[in-house]
C-alpha cells in the first residue's frame, strides 16, 4: 500500500483555511454593520456602509487609484523580472547560482529598509539628481516623495525580487535545447523569444503577473511611506479610516471592497487565459 | 574529387579551461554523403557537431561551410538543419507547424510552406498527422517529424547527434534504414554522431572514428572494419584477437611454430601484431592439419551461446586467448578439450607496433 504522506499537511491545511476564513467572515460581518462611533456597531445589517462608498468618489476614485498603479507596476515589473530571470536562467555554472542569491536575500530585506534606501537615491542632493542635473537634463532635483511614479517604483521595489525568483522557475522548464532547435532553424535571438521562450512561458507569466498584480493591491507600506499622504490608493484608505476615523464598519467595508475586486479580476483573468489556451490548442 | 567538400573542419582545436576536447582535427564532409563520427563517450563528437552548428566556438583552427568560411556566423545564419536527441520538438506548435518553422523564419510564404509540409509528412509515412502536436506522437513519429525540421528549408548540412539513441533496439534498426532512405531520397549531405559501431556500419558512406579528440581513422565501414589503422579501432569496431609476433615471427611467449603472413608484409625487427576477427578462424580436432593454414593448440576454456554463433574461448597455454566463433550447428567441443585454431594467412590485420 502506498504511504498517504498527504495526510500529514491536512492540519495546517484546516488551520490555514480556519484562519483565512475567520478572518474574512469578521471583516463580511462588520461591513454589514453601521459605525456607531467608540467601537459601537449598530445591531442592525444593512448595506449603508457599501452605500456611503459607492456614493462618494473619493472612495471610488481610490479604488480605480488602487487598480491603475497596481497595473502600471505589474507590466514594468514584468518587463524587468522576465529578461533579468531569462539572463540568470541561462547563464552558466556559479555566476547563475550567485545571481539568484543576491535575488533571494535582496527579497529578505524588510520593504521599510528597501523603501528608505529608494528614498535616500532619490533625495535631492541623492546620486540619480546628482547625476542628472550633472547632464543637464533636469534643472531642479525631482522627487519621488508623494508621487504617483514614486508609489510604482515603491512596489515595483516590494515585488521585483519574487517577480525574478517566480520567472526563473518558469524559465528553467523551457529546455535549452529548444532554443537551440529553432536558432538552428533560422531563428534570430528575437525570434528565438518571441516564438519559443514566451509562449511557452506563457501560463507562467501570467500567473505570475496576476500574483504581482495581487501583491500590489495589498500594497501598503512602501505606498504609505512614499506616498506620504498625497497618494491615497486603497489600502491607505483603509488604514486611514480604521486608525484615524476609527469607523470600523467602513473600514471593514472597504477591505471587503478590496478583497472583491481581486477576486473578481483574478477569476476574469483566468477565464480569459483558459479561452485563449484552448484557442491555441484547437 | 574536384568539387570541394561541404564542409570543411581544419585544425580546429576547442580547450575547455585546461582540458582539450578537439585537438586540431582535420575533417571534410563530401557533397552528398552519409558521414559518421563513431567513438566513445567523451571523445568530442558533439562538440564537433556544434561547432559546426556555431554554438561552440572552437578555440583554434576554421570551419569553412561551401567554402565559405563561417566562424563569424551565428547558428541561424549557417544554414545546416539538425536532430537533437531529445527530439526538440516545439510543444506549443502543431507537427506541420514544426516541419515548417525553418522555413517561416526564413520567410517563406504561408502556401509554399504548406505544400512543403505536406511533401515531407509523406515521406516521412505520417501523412494526414501534421494537426497533431508532438505530445500527441510516438517516440518514433517524433523522431521523424525532428527529421522533417531539420530538411525542410534544404540545409547545406543535416547535423545528427545520436538521434536514435532513446528508442529500443527494434524501433531504432527500423528508424535506420528509414533514415537513411529519406537521406538518399534527399541527397542530403549528413553528419552523423553514435557510439553504437553497429550503427554507423549500417548507415554510413564513410566513417570517421573519434578518440580523444582526435581523428584514428576515416574510412568506409570495410575498411575500417577490415583494414583498421590503429589498435584502438581494430578494438572499437567489432570484436578482435591480438597475437603479438617477435621478430622470428612466432608468437611472443610460446612455443608455436613460426606463422605466415599475408603476403607482401615483411615482418621488420621489432616483431608486430597480427589482428584475427573471431569469425576468421576455425577449430580443428586435436592433431589434424591443414596444408597452407595458420594453427594454434590451445584448449576450449569456456562456450557460450550467442544465437546466430557459438563464442568460445580458447587457451593458447602461453597466456594468450583467442575468441572463435563456432557454427552452432556444428559438433563444437567442450570446454576442456584440446583444439587446433586455424586461420587463412590472407585474413588478418596487420597491426606495426610503435
Ligand atoms: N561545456 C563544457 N565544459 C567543459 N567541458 C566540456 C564541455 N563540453 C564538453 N566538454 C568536454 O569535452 C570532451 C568532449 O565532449 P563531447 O560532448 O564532445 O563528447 P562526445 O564524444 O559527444 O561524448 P558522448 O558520446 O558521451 O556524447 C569531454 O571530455 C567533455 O567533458
Ligand atoms: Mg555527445
Amino acid at each position: 500500500m502506498k504511504a498517504r504522506w498527504d495526510i500529514v499537511l491536512l492540519p495546517p491545511l484546516a488551520l490555514s483555511v480556519l484562519l483565512l476564513l475567520a478572518s474574512q467572515i469578521i471583516f463580511l460581518k462588520g461591513s454589514l454593520h453601521r459605525d456607531l462611533g467608540m467601537g459601537q456597531f449598530d445591531p442592525a445589517v444593512g448595506l449603508h456602509n457599501f452605500i456611503e462608498i459607492f456614493t462618494d468618489s473619493y472612495f471610488v476614485q481610490s479604488l480605480g487609484l488602487s487598480i491603475g498603479v497596481s497595473a502600471m507596476a505589474t507590466v514594468l515589473t514584468l518587463l524587468i523580472a522576465f529578461p533579468v530571470a531569462y539572463v540568470i536562467a541561462r547563464t552558466d555554472g556559479r555566476l547563475s547560482i550567485v545571481l539568484l542569491s543576491a535575488v533571494v536575500v535582496s527579497s529578505f530585506i524588510t520593504i521599510v529598509i528597501k523603501v528608505l534606501g529608494l528614498m535616500m537615491i532619490f533625495s535631492s542632493n541623492g546620486p540619480v539628481n546628482g547625476a542628472l542635473m550633472a547632464l543637464g537634463l533636469i534643472e531642479r532635483p525631482i522627487t519621488i516623495i508623494g508621487t504617483l511614479p514614486g508609489v510604482v517604483l515603491g512596489l515595483m521595489y516590494y515585488t521585483l525580487g519574487f517577480a525574478i525568483l517566480l520567472f526563473y522557475s518558469v524559465i528553467v522548464t523551457v529546455p535549452r535545447s529548444l532554443e537551440e532547435a529553432a536558432q538552428v532553424h533560422g531563428a534570430s535571438r528575437w525570434q528565438v523569444f518571441r516564438q519559443v521562450v514566451l509562449p511557452l512561458c506563457l501560463p507562467g507569466v501570467a500567473a505570475g503577473g496576476l500574483m504581482i498584480f495581487n501583491v500590489s493591491m495589498g500594497g501598503f507600506s512602501s505606498t504609505a511611506l512614499i506616498g506620504a499622504g498625497k497618494v491615497l490608493t486603497l489600502p491607505v484608505v483603509i488604514q486611514r479610516t480604521v486608525l484615524l476615523e476609527t469607523n470600523y464598519g467602513l473600514g471593514a467595508a472597504l477591505a471587503v471592497l478590496l478583497l472583491t475586486v481581486v477576486i473578481v479580476i483574478n477569476g476574469c483573468s483566468v477565464a480569459l487565459l483558459a479561452r485563449a489556451r484552448r484557442g491555441m490548442l484547437v | 574529387m574536384t568539387r570541394p567538400p561541404k564542409v570543411l573542419l581544419e585544425r580546429v582545436e576547442r580547450r575547455f579551461g585546461s582540458s582539450v576536447a578537439l585537438a586540431a582535427l582535420d575533417l571534410a564532409v563530401e557533397e552528398g554523403e552519409f558521414l559518421t563520427l563513431l567513438g566513445p563517450s567523451g571523445c568530442g563528437k558533439t562538440t564537433t557537431l556544434r561547432i559546426i552548428a556555431g554554438f561552440v566556438d572552437p578555440t583554434g583552427g576554421r570551419v569553412l561551410i561551401d567554402g565559405r568560411e563561417v566562424g563569424h556566423l551565428p547558428p541561424n545564419k549557417r544554414e545546416v538543419g539538425m536532430v537533437f536527441q531529445n527530439y526538440a520538438l516545439f510543444p506549443h506548435l502543431t507537427v506541420a507547424e514544426n516541419i515548417a518553422f525553418g522555413m517561416k523564419q526564413r520567410g517563406a510564404p504561408e502556401a509554399v510552406r504548406r505544400r512543403r509540409a505536406g511533401e515531407l509528412l509523406d515521406l516521412i509515412k505520417m501523412t494526414g498527422m501534421g494537426d497533431r502536436h508532438p505530445g500527441e506522437l510516438s517516440g518514433g513519429q517524433r523522431q521523424r517529424v525532428a527529421i522533417a525540421r531539420a530538411v525542410a528549408h534544404p540545409p547545406a548540412i543535416l547535423l545528427m547527434d545520436e538521434p536514435l539513441g532513446a528508442l529500443d533496439l527494434k524501433l531504432r534498426e527500423a528508424m535506420q534504414q528509414e533514415l537513411r532512405a529519406i537521406q538518399k531520397a534527399l541527397g542530403i549531405t549528413t553528419l552523423y554522431v553514435t557510439h553504437d559501431q553497429t550503427e554507423a556500419m549500417v548507415m554510413s558512406d564513410r566513417i570517421v572514428v573519434m578518440q580523444g579528440g582526435r581523428v584514428e581513422q576515416i574510412g568506409t565501414p570495410s575498411d575500417i572494419y577490415m583494414r583498421p589503422a590503429s589498435r584502438f579501432v581494430a578494438s572499437f569496431v567489432g570484436r578482435i584477437n591480438f597475437v603479438p609476433l617477435a621478430a622470428d615471427g612466432r608468437p611472443r611467449g610460446g612455443s608455436a611454430s613460426p606463422l605466415r603472413l599475408p603476403s607482401g608484409v615483411p615482418i621488420g625487427s621489432r616483431g608486430l601484431t597480427l589482428g584475427l576477427r573471431p569469425e576468421w578462424l576455425r577449430l580443428l580436432p586435436d592433431g589434424a592439419a591443414v596444408n597452407g593454414y595458420n594453427v594454434l593448440d590451445g584448449r576450449v576454456t569456456d562456450s557460450v551461446f550467442v544465437g546466430s554463433h557459438v563464442s568460445l574461448a580458447v587457451d593458447l597455454g602461453d597466456g594468450g586467448t583467442l575468441t572463435v566463433d563456432g557454427r552452432p550447428e556444428d559438433a563444437l567441443p567442450a570446454p576442456g578439450q584440446p583444439v587446433r585454431v586455424c586461420w587463412e594467412p590472407e585474413r588478418a590485420i596487420i597491426l606495426h607496433d610503435h
